[in-house]
């Protein structure tokens, strides 16, 4: 594994479940740092290095943790820039949303989701979700240099 | 008299000309013979000449008593009288007196003059007779003459009368007859028999009856045919007239148009959905009448049209004659080579407005339940969350009632979420389009029984599956049903020591196919049976059993969104059986 610990982002309206996921992450050791958009227009300035985040350091987070449902621009809107940039498109996109519909499933995996999971609503299953993950995409179990952010 | 009609034309005319010829020729023989008759009377008139003369001569002689010349003369009359008896007579008495007188002596003059006298007397006596016979033999040649004339005559008559009979009974009577015959064929009505004969009229006859037998049959044969065309003129007329009338009386709206954009002709329909006449649509291009932005596509259908294509369902907006927009929904069909387009179109501005109003709550439905789907869970599931978040953080801190409580708001939550994803789920099975096709409900009950609500109950259960067939209907809803159906058997039979659970079709009509899964469960009772099918309609507690009350209402909606139906049947401890059927005439 190479030296640098990337990021994980997560983007997330809510603040209970930038808690419980947070919280989540933690109890199972992540320890990547996790940076944390508020809604679909900071998580692209943030990707695509703009505004706010035009100066920001580091490259592409090592995978993103979408949620569908956010204010100005949703979490499908973020997925078709994401995977239409062909920076982005490599970074894993997970998009973890309380929504079963059908019609999500089917929008969110047309435009190229990696995986997709439905927030559950027991919490130990959320926590399993997330391991999953974890456990997937090469993010970190070990204290790296930094240590976690909030 | 068969010979003489079957004698030939030739013959017949030989015969009809001939008999008259035969007296005529007779007489002409007569004539002939008269004639040669003639020639013996002019010898025998100029013999009896010379035998004037020889007899004046001789009494010349005799009266200057030249003796001696005399002999001479008398002997040149004998042949000149030769077939006169009697004169031959007085010749030989004046041979006689010649002799006589040449003899006697010349003084004897008395003498002399006596035999003188005598032969004059005797050469005047031949004269007479001379004279006399003369005379009768003209009489008897006029009389002759006469004879032959007037038998000439008669039997001349006679014969053609005879041959006038045979001519008018073998031959004008038969032509009289050909004429009848040849009128009647030229009236084209049936001859009379024929006359039967060998000869030439008897084939002419033959010919004219062989004509008459085939201009009938052609006849017959013509009249045939123009029956056949008078009842194909008539029914094609009726035909003409239900098309017309097909045409005219069409609520929708019938227009035959030229490949070039106009139309027609069009029906009475038209102006009762447009307001606009027949003349004013088919004045111009029908371009005219369409909505500006449904022009492009409309000309796109015409020209596909005119290639050959069939429109079956296209959609346009017409102007009426109140300056609104009809939607109108065609079909339309084009014989290429007669350069013509058929079109039908029927007026769908009511249905568009219904399907549009019917979208519109469709989408706001659609927008509930993803709503539903997201914002009302997601405080459940902080609820959960924080709950569980508090329990391990707390635990040392509660009490065994406080942690009970804290278990309470946990389940309380878990199963409400539970019945948020079975109402979706409810609500999704009456919205989503059903996709028919061929499906296996073996392969159906199979997925069906890998998916069950509880799979760790389902591993004790006795499953019988009989043999399933096809069916036509969507595979992910009827595996919905089963997995509701075989979830519930499992649930109900779960306090039994040896479920059984048995899945198959009832042998029924041939126009639907009745599935049925049977229990050993708890059943119920059949006095509740109204209840089971209905949303959150429980027959036992949640203690007892857990569910949401949702299962089987999911079921019957699948069913019936199917064209099938649901019922159940079963008794309280005696197991429960629910039968569902499914159409098989529905079209995959």
């Amino acid at each position: 594994m190479i030296a640098e610990v990337k990021r994980i982002m997560l983007a997330e309206d809510n603040a209970n479940d930038i808690e419980l996921t947070m919280t989540a992450l933690r109890d199972n050791h992540v320890l990547n740092e996790v940076i944390v958009v508020r809604d679909g227009a900071e998580a692209l300035d943030y990707l695509f290095k703009r505004n706010a985040h035009a100066n920001r350091a580091g490259g592409n987070p090592a995978v993103l943790l979408l949620d569908l449902k956010m204010p100005k621009v949703d979490g499908i809107e973020v997925l078709r820039q994401v995977k239409a940039d062909p920076q982005l498109r490599t970074i894993p996109v997970v998009v973890l949303t309380s929504s079963r519909e059908e019609q999500d499933l089917v929008r969110t995996y047309d435009l190229g989701v990696n995986a997709y999971v439905v927030k559950p609503v027991d919490f130990i299953e959320f926590v399993d979700a997330v391991k999953l993950l974890g456990g997937f995409w090469a993010v970190v179990n070990e204290p790296p240099p930094g240590g976690a952010r909030a | 008299m068969r010979i003489w009609d079957d004698a030939p034309l030739r013959l017949k005319g030989f015969v009809v000309i001939g008999i008259p010829m035969i007296p005529l020729v007779i007489t002409g023989a007569l004539i002939l013979l008269g004639a040669r008759n003639a020639g013996t009377a002019n010898d025998y008139m100029g013999r009896a000449n010379r035998t004037g003369t020889k007899i004046a001569e001789a009494l010349r002689l005799a009266v200057d008593g030249d003796a001696a010349a005399l002999p001479q003369t008398v002997s040149e009359l004998r042949p000149l009288v030769f077939d006169s008896p009697a004169q031959l007579n007085h010749v030989r008495m004046i041979s006689t007196l010649v002799d006589r007188l040449r003899h006697a002596p010349a003084v004897d003059a008395a003498g002399n003059r006596e035999t003188i006298l005598a032969l004059r007397a005797e050469l005047g006596a031949m004269q007479s007779v001379q004279d006399g016979l003369i005379l009768d033999r003209s009489a008897q040649i006029r009389r002759l003459l006469l004879w032959l004339a007037v038998g000439g005559a008669v039997f001349g008559l006679l014969f053609g009368l005879l041959g006038m009979r045979a001519f008018v009974s073998g031959v004008t009577r038969r032509i009289y007859r050909l004429r009848v015959d040849a009128g009647q064929l030229a009236r084209g009505e049936p001859l009379d028999p024929p006359y039967e004969a060998a000869d030439e009229l008897g084939d002419l006859t033959h010919s004219i009856h062989d004509a008459s037998r085939l201009l009938r049959a052609r006849d017959d044969e013509a009249r045939q045919h123009a029956r056949t065309l008078a009842d194909l003129n008539r029914q094609l007329e009726l035909a003409r007239q239900e098309l017309d009338q097909f045409f005219s009386l069409s609520l929708d709206l019938l227009g035959i148009a030229d490949v070039d954009g106009r139309f027609k002709r069009v029906n009475a329909a038209w102006e009762r959905a447009l307001g606009w006449t027949a003349a004013e649509l088919t004045s111009g291009p029908y371009l005219e009448f369409v909505h500006p932005d449904d022009r492009e596509a409309t000309a796109a259908q015409a020209e596909g049209l005119a290639r050959g294509d069939v429109t079956g369902s296209f959609e346009n907006r017409y102007r009426a004659r109140d300056g609104s927009y009809r939607w109108l929904n065609w079909s339309a069909v084009a014989v290429v080579e007669r350069c013509q387009v058929y079109v039908i179109g029927r007026d769908v501005t009511e249905q568009k407005r219904h399907s549009a109003e019917l979208a519109a709550v469709n989408e706001e439905l659609e927008a509930f339940s993803y709503s539903v789907s997201h914002d009302l869970r997601a405080p459940l599931r902080h609820v959960t969350g924080f709950a569980s978040l508090l329990r391990r953080s707390a635990a040392d801190r509660l009490g065994e009632k406080d942690a009970r409580h804290l278990q309470t708001i946990v389940d309380a939550a878990g199963r409400m979420g539970q019945l948020i994803d079975d109402l979706l789920a409810f609500s999704r099975a009456g919205r989503t389009q059903i996709e028919r096709k061929r499906v296996s409900l073996a392969a159906v009950v199979r997925d069906a029984q890998h998916d069950l609500a509880r799979p760790d109950t389902a591993a004790d259960i006795a499953w019988t599956v009989h043999p399933l067939p096809e069916v036509n209907g969507d595979p992910a809803l009827l595996r919905q049903v089963f997995v509701n159906l075989l979830s519930n058997a499992a649930k109900y039979t779960s306090t039994r020591r040896c479920p059984a659970v048995e899945v198959g079709v009832q042998s029924s009509g041939t126009d639907e196919t009745v599935v049925y899964v049977r229990d050993n469960g708890v059943g119920f009772d059949m006095a509740y049976v109204g209840k089971l099918f209905g949303v959150f309609q429980r027959l036992h507690s949640s203690e007892a059993f857990e569910g949401t009350g949702i299962g089987l209402a999911n079921v019957r909606r699948i069913v019936h969104r199917h064209g099938g139906r649901v019922w159940a049947e079963g008794a309280v401890d005696a197991g429960a059986t629910f039968y569902f059927s499914l159409p098989r005439a529905i079209e995959a």
